[in-house]
């Protein structure tokens, strides 16, 4: 495990640790929204929904796109991908080292 | 618990007393946890894990119930003290069962690790497609895991 797979999972987690923000996340997993239409889709004020869609891009999860003069948003699957993978791969080591306990303790 | 915790959990046949040693005797813990391993098996007591090749993990015992519950706070650089920050919580529960001991190991504080915003922003290319999957797989995956 390196720094930087620990940085971005602790980044990823800190931003999702908000129920509306995956909400949002939903939200856009279906369709990119503007911050006015997720706002009138969620029960949340404009100004939280920009706070929040701040969060989600800062570490990645959701880029914004400039069409015409209205600014949408979309989400980003490679960052949450990586996220559930290095989870599995922790998880995954956890499983390997709990099997050689089991093989210790029961040959002991 | 939080949505970042990894939960896992075995039954070994064999009583809580010799689960206990097999991951509380440095001996015994360097045959699962890297190579070498040194434990002062006391509360704020240091261990050492050291992996050929990849250099030692520093720790420090934080609970220490014979024979329910052994943990120690862990640092994710190598050849560091674990502090806030740089360290997870790891802790191991031993439970009676019909057929010897389940083990249940959590590994905690993902959330609490510091960030870093290049490798953050290095990581914002990204595919739309299958995104909607893979949330419903992260999601389904940590349900997994809570439980």
């Amino acid at each position: 495990m390196t720094v930087g797979t620990y940085a971005e999972l602790a980044s990823v987690f800190a931003a999702l640790s908000d129920e509306t923000r995956w909400e949002i996340l939903t939200e856009l997993g279906r369709a990119d929204h503007s911050a006015s239409s997720l706002a009138t889709r969620l029960p949340v004020s404009r100004q939280a929904i920009a706070k929040h869609l701040t969060a989600l891009q800062a570490c990645g999860l959701v880029e914004s796109v400039k069409v015409g003069r209205e600014v949408r948003y979309r989400a980003l699957g490679a960052e949450l991908g990586k996220t559930a993978r290095t989870l599995e791969r922790i998880g995954a080591e956890w499983d390997r080292r709990l099997a050689a306990i089991k093989n210790i303790a029961e040959s002991m | 618990m939080d949505s970042t915790s990894i939960t896992r959990s075995v039954v070994i046949s064999a009583p809580r007393s010799t689960v206990w040693a097999a991951i509380t005797d440095a001996d015994k813990v360097a045959q699962w946890f890297g190579q070498q391993a040194e434990i002062d098996l006391a509360v704020g007591g240091r261990a050492e894990f050291t992996w050929d090749g990849h250099g030692t993990s520093r720790a420090i015992v934080t609970e220490v119930d014979e024979p329910n519950c052994f943990g120690f706070r862990w640092a994710a650089d190598r050849d560091t003290d674990p502090v806030e920050g740089n360290s997870t919580l790891v802790r191991f529960t031993l439970a009676e069962h019909e057929s010897g001991t389940e083990l249940t190991v959590t590994e905690t504080g993902f959330d609490t690790l510091d960030r870093d915003a290049d490798a953050r922003n290095q990581q914002r290319e990204g595919n739309i497609q299958g995104w909607h999957a893979e949330l419903d797989e992260l999601v389904a995956y940590l349900h997994g895991v809570k439980a």
